[in-house]
């Protein structure tokens, strides 16, 4: 009989918790959310005190014109002039029959780069030259990077004409892929596409759920760290697992729910009072392919609506998912599925009138941010 | 005889004993002061006598000495041979005679015979030779099946083929096509379209070659010997065509 002890340690995934202000000089938030090019999903949570109106109008804002295309694209597509504009305006592309640590998939980051992330069979094919992927040591997979926005990539160029050249004849492989681009503003801008790629306009889903008699917990611990950061981290991650259900709508936070501790030994986070209270609160999930500016916008308003609309104080949780299957997870961090592929960021707010415990530190602009990744993940 | 006294030293050449003298009937006169042709005349005579003494019994000694020994020479010692260095250095000296009529691997480098010049490195110029070798892999072809030609296209020598890389661990030699000027063990060297001399090398790469409607896949892996070699070469199937 024999045992399996693998030589090197498992792969770990990580989580990174962070607490910053909106004040800070250094916008931690904004980069955060601008390098994160590819998001999925977005999931707002609020507790009770918002009223419905001020929450549709938060959502219909942005998204009563918003688009983005799912296309079959080949990638000489990119290369015609046209589109060369929409890649220098900063559209964003994934392909999306998953898969990456076993498939092609090409993407476009915002900035201009085209990014292949290739299989070893294609990449020996293809004549572009990539460099080894970070998270296969035995060169089984390639990344190439093409800068889009290069002075080289101009029609006549030999480097321009050699990646033509591969696309037309060595990698001519079609691409079901999501599109999209936006302006500063986050209004998105239309696109057309040939008649060949099969291209269908879609929007993003929007839906707002609304979660009556739930127990809320108290998050004013957590927008000081104190004297124990390891405490606090602890309460952090309760939170979190708290949001969590709430985003399932999990039995377990409803108020009287009784449950055979033999199936299930979750126990709510604590509230301020004595005994619990039960409260209700608002869901609001967005789907699609959501470029980072509006969440950067959203991210505003969400702001601004806790501040204006709430008589008395109030906090927020604002989710954020990328593709598991995206080349990359933030701006040059490459990244893998292996078990899960995960790549989200999470930000606690809190409304201006939220009293603060910490006498020294007044500032209103507090966050409570977190970034998670897989063991794929270059990002840290 | 008239050496023995200068060699004395040599024990080959020990003076005779007394008794011999007396029965071959030699007078003693080495010392003696005589001339050349004195001393061949007693040579002469003592020979003839000495042989008709020595002869067995039932020959003439006056026979036997004409046939066997007048006019004969004998030599008394067995020539020295010629020491192994001075051999050697004959067989060495024939070696370079030989050689010299072909340059060395070196001097081929050096002298740089087997490179293309740049002025003939023209597509052009070697078309001809591509409709040459079109001319021989059609006679190869004959009216064998695919699989069977591929066997033959194996020991096929591909001087004047148009060959093309299709896949390639290095990603810039994907794509490179032209006319095969030269083939060497481990490379080929490629005239493209562009004039231009292209060095690819076999490890590592696959080629195709386009013959007559159909398209043979070449694993440069497989490929790696000089052209005559190849040609009584038994290839074997791999389990593996991976790069």
């Amino acid at each position: 009989m024999s045992t399996f002890f693998p030589k090197t340690a498992p792969p770990r995934a990580s989580q990174f918790i962070s607490q910053y202000s909106f004040h800070s000089p250094k916008q931690l938030h904004q980069r955060l959310i601008q390098n994160h090019p590819f998001n999925q999903r977005v999931q707002v949570f609020l507790p009770a005190a918002l009223s419905e109106q001020a929450l549709t109008t938060l959502a219909s804002r942005l998204f009563q014109d918003a688009h983005y295309y799912h296309a079959h694209v080949p990638l000489t597509l990119f290369l015609t002039p046209t589109f060369m504009q929409h890649i220098r305006n900063g559209m964003i592309a994934i392909s999306v029959q998953g898969t990456i640590d076993s498939k092609d998939v090409v993407c476009l980051d915002g900035k201009g780069n085209l990014i292949l992330s290739l299989t070893k069979d294609t990449y020996e094919q293809l004549g572009l030259s990539g460099t080894p992927s970070k998270f296969h040591p035995d060169r089984q997979r390639y990344t190439v990077k093409i800068d889009m926005r290069a002075s080289s990539m101009t029609p006549g160029k030999p480097g321009f004409e050699r990646i033509k050249w591969c696309f037309e004849n060595t990698l001519v492989t079609v691409f079901p892929m999501v599109l999209g681009s936006v302006d500063d503003q986050g209004i998105s801008l239309p696109l057309s596409f040939p008649e060949s790629a099969r291209a269908t306009r879609l929007s993003f889903n929007v839906q707002s759920t609304h979660l009556p008699n739930i127990i809320v917990p108290d998050t004013s611990a957590i927008r000081t760290i104190g004297k124990s950061e390891l405490n606090w981290r602890t309460s952090v991650m309760e939170l979190y697992e708290w949001i969590g259900m709430a985003g399932m709508q999990s039995d377990r936070i409803v108020m009287g729910n009784k449950i055979d501790p033999f199936l299930c030994v979750y126990s709510a986070p604590p509230q301020k009072t004595e005994t619990s209270v039960a409260s209700s609160g608002w869901l609001i999930e967005v789907s699609g392919l959501v470029p980072s500016t509006v969440i950067s916008k959203l991210m505003d308003d969400l702001r601004s609506t806790l501040n204006t609309t709430c008589s008395e104080p109030g906090w927020a949780n604002f989710t954020v998912w990328g593709f598991q299957d995206s080349p990359i997870s933030w701006i040059n961090q490459e990244h893998g599925f292996l078990l899960t592929g995960e790549n989200y960021y999470s930000f606690f707010l809190w409304s201006n009138n939220f009293p603060c415990q910490d006498s020294e530190n007044q500032d209103k602009g507090t966050y409570v941010m977190l970034e998670s990744v897989g063991a794929h993940d270059t990002h840290s | 005889m008239d050496g023995s006294q200068d060699r004395a030293d040599l024990s080959l050449y020990s003076r005779l004993s007394e008794d011999i003298h007396k029965t071959a009937g030699i007078e003693d006169n080495a010392r003696s002061n005589l001339g050349d042709a004195a001393k061949r005349q007693q040579a002469q005579s003592f020979v003839p006598k000495y042989v008709g003494d020595a002869v067995v019994e039932g020959y003439d000694g006056g026979s036997v000495y004409g046939s066997k020994v007048k006019n004969k020479v004998f030599s008394l010692d067995n020539p020295p041979k010629e020491s192994s260095a001075e051999t050697k250095e004959k067989q060495k000296k024939r070696k370079r005679n030989n050689k010299s009529k072909a340059l060395t691997a070196k001097e081929k480098r050096t002298l740089g015979v087997y490179d293309i010049p740049v002025n003939a490195r023209k597509y052009t110029l070697f078309q001809p030779l591509h409709d040459l070798w079109k001319g021989y892999i059609d006679e190869l072809y004959g009216s064998s099946s695919p699989t069977n030609f591929s066997q033959k296209l194996l020991k096929a020598d591909f001087h004047g083929a148009i060959i093309t890389v299709i896949r390639s661990k290095c990603p810039t030699y994907v794509g490179v096509s032209g006319i095969v000027a030269q083939e060497t063990e481990n490379v080929f060297k490629i005239i493209t379209v562009n004039d231009a001399l292209r060095v690819v090398p076999k490890v590592n790469s696959v080629f195709t070659v386009h013959i007559r409607n159909s398209i043979f896949t070449i694993h440069g892996n497989q490929f790696r010997y000089r052209a005559s070699m190849r040609s009584t070469k038994k290839f074997k199937s791999r389990p593996t065509i991976d790069l």
